[in-house]
């Protein structure tokens, strides 16, 4: 019983480095940086020291990159000022457009669109004085 | 209509595609059944091109159902540069080259206003940006014309018709009615970027808007300040049409501020298609069927530059002026119902405008008088309790002797000079609200509302005095 406990744990230990070295690779395959396009237009970007095109690089994480935690990161590393004017709870505000590859996000899946390789999301601003 | 529209959106929601928002994902154009690029009105998607003829067709039926435009007219169409305005002149453009479908019949001049001067500073980013407004005036290749804000200060205001034929003879006749607009196509050096306004111009007309103590006042006097050097400026160009850009989102939110703000009886003019207060000037607003969505979308799909000059209210707070207000509250609510816009803006359809033709009107905006309502109105309330409350600042005999003192001034030798309670006994009432936030001098004023106010005064005492005095008619008009 324990010499065979052992051998297969031996077998275990061994299939688990494989699958380690396998989920090693995964993992990092799954971190790597996330190069996307984010424009603000129509006002948006005064918010964001006035710079129109960031071109970013999403730092890895477990978890499919969505707009919901875009939204999050931009509030934290691009919005330099009144972070109320961009975001309202954990969306946009109402009046500010969202654009994935050109294409309007209620088609997209919004806020749960999982962000691929450099993708351009565009946020315009349809409001009076932005 | 309003059935109609409720089975309409009861049935979508029956359909599995947009019972709720998510599953809207993917789904195709309801037109041609291609993948959708935008979803608009209640849930339905578009492609590219089954938008654009969706967007050309509700702008070229604005402009066909008034029937307000004749064949081979020119019109002046206000440019600011933002979105609206950009998207009306691709719309335009679009619409009078030889690949449209039928040519639009009219011929286009640009006008731009630049009113870079209210944010206060003046800086390279605003010059590069009036840069960019001129470079896609210039490109569009329609005649264009330039013109600071700042010229509103000068606008030297003709005499109604009416009153014109009774006081022709004291009319200086060479009334500076010139204002300053620059022709773009005929500037010696192209590649020179538009000038900062005049420092001292542009100081006086920021002291002036400064003394207005809340920004919904400035804006709401900011607003007809702009409406009035457009009327000018076209009066002078030689045009009796201007066409604007204002979105449906954008209309909603003036009717419901508009009502904020004092202006309701002005609600159908602000809003309408087209706008006759003016005289001879008419304003026309041929994307009003279209929401801010459609249009940035309509920018963004199509490559349309614009220009995002900042206002008044940039980076302020929400609650910042009643329109900002109003504004976050009407898209707050066209999130959530998509039917917002379009249900404010046609019920603001139904109601029926005051009549333009009378001749009492607002000396600023030029509105039929809304303030002719009995001692027992709101108004009447609203005045007796302001008496009361400052018994001192109206003192009936000081304004009367100002009064008499008037015709001395329309000889143009003196810059007309009216007291607050005078001046506001000519205005509509949104424009007594808005002044009354202002605590500066009256002669900051511009001299377009004191110099009308001051006719509007004398041709009431005219009216007045000539129940006592048929007699010595002709001395009056002497006077006057």
């Amino acid at each position: 019983m324990d010499s065979n406990k052992f051998t297969s744990a031996g077998a275990a230990h061994q299939n688990t480095t494989r699958q380690s070295n396998v989920d090693l690779k995964l993992k990092l395959n799954k971190f790597k940086m996330l190069p996307v396009t984010v424009e603000f237009s129509g006002g948006a970007e005064l918010l964001c020291g006035n710079v129109k095109k960031h071109d970013v690089d999403l730092p890895g994480q477990q978890n499919k990159w969505q707009i919901r935690n875009l939204l999050v990161w931009i509030k934290d590393n691009l919005i330099q000022e009144r972070p109320e004017l961009f975001l309202l709870g954990d969306t946009v505000r109402p009046g500010i457009l969202v654009l994935i590859n050109d294409a309007d996000w209620e088609l997209m899946g919004e806020l749960d669109y999982e962000l691929q390789e450099k993708d351009r999301i565009v946020f315009i601003s349809t409001l009076h004085g932005g | 209509m309003c059935n109609v529209e409720d089975q309409e959106r009861n049935g979508s929601e029956n359909l599995p595609v947009s019972s709720s928002g998510k599953s809207l994902t993917g789904s195709g154009c309801v037109k041609c059944g291609e993948p959708g690029v935008l979803v608009t009105r209640i849930h339905d998607s578009f492609c590219k091109s089954c938008f654009q003829v969706y967007v050309v067709h509700k702008f070229r039926s604005a402009i066909g159902k008034s029937k307000l435009i004749r064949d081979g007219e020119t019109v002046l169409v206000a440019f600011s540069g933002g979105g609206n305005s950009s998207a009306l002149l691709h719309l335009i453009q679009d619409g009078l080259s030889l690949r449209a479908h039928k040519r639009l019949r009219f011929t286009p001049t640009l006008l731009h206003i630049d009113e870079s001067c209210i944010s206060g500073v003046r800086s390279d980013e605003l010059r590069q940006k009036r840069e960019k407004i001129r470079q896609i005036m210039i490109k569009s290749g329609f005649p264009s014309y330039w013109t600071q804000l700042e010229q509103s200060l000068n606008i030297y205001p003709e005499l109604s018709s009416k009153s014109m034929s009774k006081s022709k003879s004291s009319e200086n006749p060479a009334s500076p009615n010139s204002l300053w607009l620059t022709d773009l196509g005929q500037e010696p050096a192209p590649n020179q970027v538009p000038d900062d306004p005049p420092l001292e111009e542009s100081r006086k007309l920021q002291d002036l808007i400064k003394s207005f103590k809340s920004s919904t006042a400035q804006e709401d006097f900011i607003h007809n300040l702009r409406n009035q050097l457009l009327v000018a400026a076209a009066q002078q160009l030689g045009f009796s049409k201007i066409l604007t850009a204002e979105s449906s989102t954008r209309l909603a939110v003036h009717i419901l501020s508009d009502i904020a703000q004092g202006r309701g009886s002005q609600v159908s003019l602000d809003t309408g298609i087209s706008d006759e207060r003016n005289p001879g000037v008419m304003f026309m607003r041929p994307v009003r069927e279209l929401n801010a969505k459609e249009l940035a979308m309509y920018n963004s799909l199509f490559g349309v530059d614009t220009v995002f000059m900042p206002t008044l209210t940039t980076k302020t707070s929400i609650a910042s002026s009643i329109e900002r207000l109003t504004e976050t509250f009407v898209t707050g609510l066209q999130a959530d119902y998509p039917s917002t816009v379009s249900n404010i803006v046609r019920t603001s359809g139904k109601l029926g405008g005051p009549d333009v033709k009378r001749t009492d009107k607002c000396s600023f905006c030029q509105s039929p008088l809304d303030t002719d309502v009995g001692k027992t109105s709101a108004l009447g309330a609203v005045l007796f309790s302001q008496h009361m409350s400052r018994p001192k600042m109206v003192d009936p005999k000081d304004n009367k002797e100002r009064v008499s003192d008037g015709p001395v001034y329309s000889n143009g030798t003196h810059t007309p000079i009216a007291s607050m309670p005078n001046l506001k006994e000519a205005l509509c009432y949104g424009c007594r609200l808005s002044l009354h936030e202002f605590d500066g001098d009256t002669s900051m004023l511009p001299t377009l509302i004191t110099k009308r106010a001051m006719w509007s005064i004398q041709e009431r005492q005219k009216d007045e005095l000539s129940g006592y005095l048929l007699e010595e008619d002709v001395e009056v008009n002497g006077v006057g």
